[in-house]
C-alpha cells in the first residue's frame, strides 16, 4: 500500500467522537484519523500539501457551526475552507477530493453515511491527482 | 501632459517639504525607460522625481520595509511622502488595515495617472532581438530610437498595461491625501477608460483537468526565485514567511523544484494573499519567467467581491474578509 | 469592529445557545412592566392595598401588566436554570469560563431574591400572611410594619440595578456575546407570555388584609434562604473542584509580524498587541492573555506564518503525525 492510497481525516472534539473514530478505523484500513482540538486550528497550508503530494483525499470533520464548543471555530473555518476549495477550483484541481463535513458529535450515523459514500466514490472513480 | 504632472508634483512637494521630511518616489536610472525608486531628502533631490507612463513600480511595498526594519528612515522625525498612482494608494490602505504601516507618519500624494506601460508589449512591438536607446512618450505616441538609430513610433494604446485598460477610476482613500491634477476630471476620464465590461478570466474559459494541465505547464517554468513574493505588498511576512522556516519547509515544500511543488507554492501563496490582493499587477511584472500571475489572481479578486462583498484596499480600518463571518451566509 | 452579525431567520443557531438571551429578554419585559406598575403602586401600608386594587381593576391593562410581570418572573427563573443546566452539561463552566459561571450564579441568587421581594410587594393574600408573620418575628406592630414594607420595596428596586451591574461582567468575558436572541425566538417567547397572561390571569387580589392570626413561621423562610445560599455557594465553586490541565496558545515574538489576525478571530479576545524593543526600535507583536485563553487554536488557523501555536500541539507535531502514517505504511 503506498501513501497515495491513504485518506486522512481531521476530526475535531475527538473525545466526544470515540465511537465514530473506532468505527471508522475498523472499517477502512486506508483511513487515518488525526484528532485536533477544534477544526479552526487547522492551517490550510497543511491541507494543500496533503492533497497535492501525499494523501489520496482529505476529510475535514468539524462541529456544526450552531454548536461549536469554542463558539466561533466553525464560523471562521467555513470561510477558510470555502476559500480553500475556491483556490483548488481556480487551479483546476479536483476539489471533490476534499470532503468537508459539518456534523455534531451526537450525529454519528449521518456522518458515517457521508464518509461511506465518499470512500465509495474514491474507490470507484480511480481518480488521478488533479483530475 | 506627463511633464505637466511631473512638474506639478515637484512644485507641490517643494512647497510643503520640511527639513526632516523624506519623499519616496521614482527617478531615471541608467536603463532607458526604467525608473528606479529613491528617497529624496532635500529640495535638490526633488528635481529628479519622475512620474507618468513609466511609473511602473508600486511603491507601497517599500513602506513596510521602513516600518519593520531598522534603517535611517525608521528613525524619521518628519513625514514620509509617497508618490503614487491611485491604484497604488489602494495598496497603502490595505497595508494600514493589516497593521503593517503606521498611518500618521505616511502622507499620500496621488496624481492623475494616464496609464502605464507594459514593457513586455513594447518588447513585442519592436521585436525580441532589438533594443532601444531612448524612449519617450509624446501625448498618445511612444517614440523610440533603436540601437541602430532607427526611430520608431508606437501608439500608446497598444502598449498600455492590461490593468489600465480595466481601470474604472474607483478608489476610496480614507486617509488625508493630496491629489495632484484635476481629481474630478480624472475620475470621469478613467471611468470611460476601460472598455472591457466584464473581464473574461482563464478560469471562465477552462475548468477541471484542462485548466490544471495548463497551469501545471505554465508554472513548471517557475524557478522559485520568490520575486513575486518579495514585491507583493500583501506578502508582509517577509523573512518570517512559512516557506523560509527550515522545519516548515520540510513540512510544506521540498527543496526540489518540481512542477507539483511549484503548484503547491503558488496555491498556498494565493490562499494567503487572496484577501489582501489589490490587483496591482506587480507580481506579473517582476516574474523573470513571464508567468501571468496577475491574470490568475483576478479570479480571487472577483471571488472576494462576490462572496464576501469585500474589496481589498477600499478601507484602512475594515479588516480583511477572512477575519469575520456573518450568521446565515450561504457559502456554496 | 469586524463584520456585522445579522440575526437572520434563515439560519438559527440551536435555541440552546440563546437560553441566556431569552433570560435577558424576560428581564427586559420585567423592567418594562415593572416601570408601569411602579408608577401606580404606593408602598405605604395604608394605601398599598388601594393602589393594588386600582392597578388590577381600574387602570387600563393593569391586570394584564401584573399577570405578565408575574409570569415573566417565573419564565426568567426557568430560563436561567435551563441556561445554567446547559452550561453545566456542555462543560462550559471550566476555566477560563469560570468568571462567567460565578457571575451567573450570583445573578441567579439575585434573581431569586428579587422574585421573593417582588412577591412580598404584591400584597395579595399569601404575601400578606407572610408579612404578618415577619412582623411578628421582628416584633413590629401589626398595623405598622411600614419599615418592613419600605425595606422590601427598596430592595425590589435595587436588585435589578445589581443585576445589570453583574450582567456587564457576565457579558464581558465573551468576545461576541449573543445578548439578544434572533427576532423569531424573541417574538415567539413574547407572544407566548402575552397569550398566557391573556388567557390565564392570576387570581384576583384578596380582600382587606387580615390583621388577625397568621400561622406562618418566618423560620421556614430563613431556612429556605439559607439552604438556597449554601447550594449556590457550592455551585459557584464547581469550576475549581477538578484539577484541570490548561492549554494555552503562545506567540513566537521573533517571528510575529504584528498583523493581529489572531486577535480578530479569538472568541475570548485573549490576544492583545504589545510593543517590544529590539535594536533600539519598537515593534508591535501579538501576545496571549493566559487567563482568558481557552486553548481552542482558532488563532493558529488564522496565522499566515504559523507563529502562534498551541502549547501541546504545534503545527510541526501535526506534520510529524502525518509523516508517521507514511512511515508506518512503507514498513
Amino acid at each position: 500500500m503506498d501513501r497515495t492510497n491513504t485518506v486522512i481525516a481531521f476530526v475535531c472534539q475527538a473525545e466526544k467522537r470515540k465511537k465514530l473514530i473506532s468505527a471508522l478505523q475498523s472499517k477502512y484500513s486506508n483511513l487515518r484519523v488525526i484528532p485536533v482540538i477544534c477544526i479552526g486550528k487547522l492551517n490550510p497550508a497543511i491541507i494543500f500539501r496533503l492533497l497535492l503530494k501525499d494523501a489520496k483525499a482529505v476529510i475535514l470533520l468539524g462541529c456544526d457551526p450552531s454548536d461549536c464548543h469554542f463558539r466561533e471555530g466553525s464560523f471562521f473555518s467555513e470561510r477558510r475552507f470555502f476559500l480553500l476549495k475556491e483556490v483548488l477550483k481556480g487551479f483546476g484541481f479536483n476539489d471533490k477530493l476534499l470532503n468537508i463535513i459539518w456534523s455534531n458529535p451526537g450525529k454519528d450515523t449521518s456522518t458515517l453515511k457521508n464518509i461511506a459514500s465518499f470512500m465509495q466514490y474514491l474507490n470507484e472513480s480511480h481518480m488521478e491527482k488533479g483530475a | 501632459m506627463i511633464n505637466e504632472i511631473r512638474d506639478a508634483i515637484i512644485h507641490y512637494l517643494a512647497s510643503v517639504m520640511k527639513k526632516e521630511d523624506a519623499i519616496l518616489a521614482l527617478r531615471y536610472s541608467n536603463t532607458p525607460g526604467v525608473l528606479t525608486p529613491f528617497i529624496a531628502r532635500n529640495k535638490e533631490d526633488l528635481n529628479s522625481i519622475e512620474a507618468g507612463f513609466f511609473h511602473l513600480n508600486n511603491l507601497a511595498v517599500y513602506l513596510s520595509e521602513f516600518f519593520q526594519r531598522e534603517n535611517q528612515l525608521s528613525k524619521l522625525n518628519g513625514a514620509l511622502y509617497i508618490v503614487c498612482k491611485p491604484c497604488d494608494a489602494k495598496s497603502v490602505m490595505q497595508m494600514i488595515s493589516d497593521q503593517q504601516i503606521v498611518a500618521d507618519k505616511v502622507k499620500l500624494l496621488v496624481y492623475a495617472c494616464e496609464g502605464i506601460a507594459d514593457m513586455k508589449k513594447i518588447k513585442a512591438e519592436i521585436g525580441l532581438d532589438k533594443d532601444y536607446k531612448t524612449i519617450e512618450l509624446h501625448h498618445a505616441e511612444l517614440s523610440l530610437t533603436l540601437l541602430d538609430g532607427t526611430p520608431l513610433s508606437i501608439p500608446k494604446a497598444k502598449v498600455l498595461a492590461d490593468k489600465c485598460l480595466e481601470c474604472n477610476g474607483e478608489y476610496n482613500i480614507s486617509l488625508p491625501y493630496v491629489f495632484v491634477g484635476d481629481e474630478k476630471k480624472w475620475k470621469t476620464n478613467a471611468s470611460n477608460f476601460g472598455k472591457i465590461e466584464k473581464k473574461v478570466l482563464l478560469q471562465d474559459q477552462k475548468q477541471g483537468k484542462e485548466l490544471f494541465e495548463q497551469l501545471k505547464s505554465e508554472l513548471s517554468v517557475c524557478i522559485r526565485c520568490n520575486a513575486c513574493r518579495n514585491v507583493c505588498h500583501a506578502c508582509f511576512c517577509s523573512e518570517k514567511c512559512i516557506f523560509d522556516r527550515p522545519k516548515m519547509t520540510v513540512g510544506f515544500l521540498d527543496k526540489e523544484i518540481a512542477p507539483s511543488d511549484n503548484i503547491l507554492y503558488h496555491m498556498i501563496r494565493f490562499y494567503h494573499v487572496a484577501p489582501n490582493c489589490t490587483a496591482c499587477g506587480e507580481c506579473e511584472r517582476v516574474c523573470p519567467q513571464g508567468i501571468p500571475l496577475s491574470h490568475l489572481y483576478d479570479y480571487f479578486h472577483r471571488l472576494m467581491q462576490e462572496s464576501f462583498d469585500f474589496s481589498p484596499g477600499s478601507s484602512d480600518s475594515i479588516r480583511q474578509a477572512m477575519l469575520s463571518y456573518r450568521l446565515g451566509e450561504d457559502l456554496a | 469592529m469586524s463584520d456585522t452579525q445579522k440575526n437572520s431567520l434563515s439560519y438559527l443557531i440551536s435555541p440552546a445557545h440563546y437560553f441566556g438571551g431569552i433570560t435577558f429578554l424576560f428581564l427586559l419585559i420585567q423592567v418594562f412592566t415593572g416601570v408601569f406598575l411602579f408608577m401606580n403602586f404606593i408602598p405605604y401600608v395604608s394605601e398599598a392595598y388601594q393602589s393594588l386594587v386600582y392597578i388590577t381593576n381600574i387602570m387600563p391593562y393593569g391586570f394584564f401588566l401584573r399577570t405578565l410581570h408575574r409570569y415573566s418572573a417565573f419564565g426568567m427563573i426557568i430560563m436561567c436554570l435551563l441556561h445554567m443546566l446547559r452550561m453545566y452539561t456542555t462543560k462550559r463552566y471550566l476555566r477560563p469560563r469560570d468568571v462567567g459561571w460565578i457571575t451567573g450564579v450570583v445573578l441567579l441568587f439575585i434573581t431569586l431574591l428579587v422574585t421573593l421581594t417582588g412577591f412580598l410587594t404584591s400584597f395579595d393574600g399569601f404575601s400578606q400572611v407572610v408579612l404578618n408573620g415577619l412582623a411578628d418575628f421582628f416584633k413590629i406592630g401589626r398595623r405598622d410594619f411600614q419599615s418592613l414594607l419600605s425595606i422590601n420595596y427598596g430592595l425590589h428596586l435595587l436588585f435589578p440595578i445589581l443585576i445589570f451591574v453583574f450582567l456587564i461582567t457576565h457579558f464581558s468575558r465573551i468576545a461576541r456575546p449573543k445578548v439578544f436572541p434572533p427576532s423569531s425566538l424573541s417574538f415567539l417567547f413574547i407572544g407566548l407570555m402575552v397569550a398566557l397572561s391573556g388567557f390565564f390571569p392570576i387570581a384576583s387580589i384578596a380582600n382587606t388584609p387580615e390583621l388577625g392570626s397568621s400561622n406562618f413561621e418566618p423560620m421556614r423562610l430563613f431556612l429556605g434562604l439559607g439552604i438556597m445560599t449554601v447550594i449556590l455557594v457550592i455551585l459557584a465553586f464547581l469550576p475549581y473542584l477538578k484539577k484541570q490541565k490548561s492549554i494555552y496558545a503562545y506567540v513566537d515574538e521573533t517571528r510575529c509580524t504584528g498583523c493581529m489576525y489572531c486577535a480578530d478571530v479569538c472568541p475570548k479576545k485573549a490576544i492583545i498587541e504589545k510593543q517590544i524593543e529590539k535594536n533600539n526600535q519598537s515593534y508591535a507583536v501579538a501576545t496571549v492573555l493566559k487567563h482568558k485563553c481557552q486553548g481552542c487554536g482558532i488563532c493558529v488557523g488564522a496565522c499566515r506564518s504559523s507563529v502562534i501555536q498551541l502549547e501541546n500541539h504545534k503545527d510541526e507535531i501535526l506534520l510529524e503525525e502525518v509523516r508517521k502514517v507514511w512511515i508506518e505504511q512503507t514498513l
